[in-house]
């Protein structure tokens, strides 16, 4: 049947009006993908929360330079030998503002660098603070083998520098949480005003020598042994990562690493006693009814790590 | 901006509601609908479908060569959010400088542990330092699963 022009527009009107619609729903059900994508976008938001609140302290890492302790307000060492738990003296009076800046970054890294196996010399490293202003910060650091000095310092007011020794804390006793053949990740966490900064510290620490680069199926094997051990108990969650272990899977490398290069400590603690000790540690559960959770006070005299050390199970952990 | 998205959700439906009940044009509505509906799950199952021991093995080998730039791009949202591209590709150059490592090579990536949308992928890597000593380290990687695939957890711990 032959159409008629306006028969001929009509149609025409409605199927640009439908491509409309379509056009018009593609966009309301992706929600403005470009404009959502922007505010997402790392590389094009910056954290304002904490730079329009940085105080004028940039820290800077100055590996060469030695640290020079001039810290006129920091609680001297002795003082905080006999009074550990009391606070510095960090007296606000005559502080002045504050200089805010823009650059200050919220999260920065300061590497260590490579220890040696038994190199038992001190490992520092120095780290540069600029201080503008009036400024009061601590600084807290985590697993006990990161040590900062001072860990607490007070900028009165006008431009100063604080070098921060990053010391490395290895004592055998306590062992202070240093795993072998693996990156240790230090955390640190600046408090500036009350402004956070978060630091990550890694130390690339060598393993024993009896542990060599053929060796990975065995660290694997007996690091499986310890997620079947997890997963027996549903608790393979705990082998993945935890508040306490965020990355557990690796503290079991590392202690694999350590108990094999022993080697076995000494074959006095046996393996599905060491895979249990450390699922426990993880999951931080009482999988064997000892009333104990992890290691044992006999198994650090065998030769486990001392910072290794459990606890007693209370009811809730079995 | 809520409102105008409002307004265009509003005018869609009531097109579409026309479309549908246009009894000439009802199958082309109905295929438009169809379509419509199957459009946002294609775009998801465009998204990087790969294991995450693949993930981790392309992370790993672009650590290996230093290309921290494509490394970046395979972290977590939450950790490129820590961490700008331009601080990541230094901090980590940086790092590799003050070890004094000349070398990296992959030895084993492991099969991962998958809990939910955690994962954990064991390795072990060789790396050789400046004065000729090879040194074997086992380490393991957390990954998240988000909308773009798998994405590496960086900081490690």
């Amino acid at each position: 049947m032959p159409l008629n022009s306006s028969t001929k527009i009509r149609r025409k009107v409605r199927a640009w009006a439908g491509f409309g619609a379509a056009l018009l729903a593609l966009v309301a059900i992706l929600g403005l993908p470009g404009a959502i994508q922007a505010q997402s976008d790392p590389t094009t938001t910056p954290p304002t929360a904490t730079i329009s609140t940085t105080p004028q302290a940039t820290p800077s890492t100055q590996p060469g330079q030695a640290p020079d302790g001039a810290t006129s307000d920091y609680l001297s060492e002795s003082l905080r030998l006999l009074f550990p738990a009391a606070p510095a003296s960090l007296d606000w009076n005559g502080l002045q503002e504050p200089i805010f800046t823009s650059d200050t970054p919220a999260f920065d890294m300061v590497s260590l660098g490579l220890l040696k196996f038994e190199d038992s010399r001190p490992l520092t490293k120095t780290f540069t603070l600029n201080l503008g202003g009036g400024v009061r910060g601590r600084l807290f650091a985590t697993p006990p083998w990161l040590s900062p000095v001072p860990d607490r310092f007070v900028n009165p007011g006008g431009n100063g520098q604080l070098n921060i020794s990053l010391n490395l804390r290895q004592d055998p006793g306590q062992g202070a949480g240093l795993l072998p053949a693996q990156t240790n990740w230090g955390h640190m966490l600046l408090s500036l005003n009350g402004v956070m900064f978060d630091y990550a510290v890694p130390l690339i620490a060598e393993g024993p020598p009896t542990i060599k680069t053929e060796d990975g199926d065995k660290v694997f094997a007996l690091q499986k042994e310890i997620a079947d051990r997890l997963d027996s108990q549903g608790d393979l969650d705990a082998f993945i990562g935890s508040p306490r272990y965020p990355n557990a899977s690796q503290i079991a490398l590392g202690l694999a690493v350590d108990y094999l290069g022993e080697p076995e400590y000494n074959q006095r603690l046996a393996r599905t006693d060491f895979t249990g000790r450390v699922a426990e540690m993880l999951s931080q559960k009482d999988y064997n009814h000892d009333g104990w959770i992890g290691f044992r006070p006999e198994d650090i005299l065998l030769g486990a790590p001392g910072w290794a050390l459990g606890q007693p199970a209370t009811k809730t952990d079995k | 901006m809520r409102f105008f998205r409002l307004l265009l959700n509003y005018l869609c439906k009531i097109a579409l509601l026309k479309l549908i009940f246009n009894p000439r044009q009802k199958l082309a509505g109905l295929a438009l609908v169809a379509g419509l509906l199957g459009l946002p799950l294609l775009l998801t199952a465009c998204g990087d479908t790969a294991p995450p021991a693949d993930v981790a093995q392309r992370y790993l080998e672009n650590i290996r060569d230093s290309a921290y730039t494509s490394a970046y791009d395979l972290l977590s949202s939450d950790s490129q959010l820590k961490v700008s591209r331009s601080q990541f590709v230094d901090r980590l150059t940086r790092a590799r400088t003050e070890a004094g490592i000349t070398r990296t090579d992959i030895v084993k990536v492991q099969p991962p542990n998958i809990v939910g949308k955690r994962a954990s992928v064991a390795y072990e890597v060789e790396v050789t330092t400046q004065d000729n000593r090879k040194m074997p380290l086992f380490e393991s990687l957390v990954l998240l699963q988000q909308d773009n695939g798998w994405r590496v957890v960086w900081p490690p711990q």
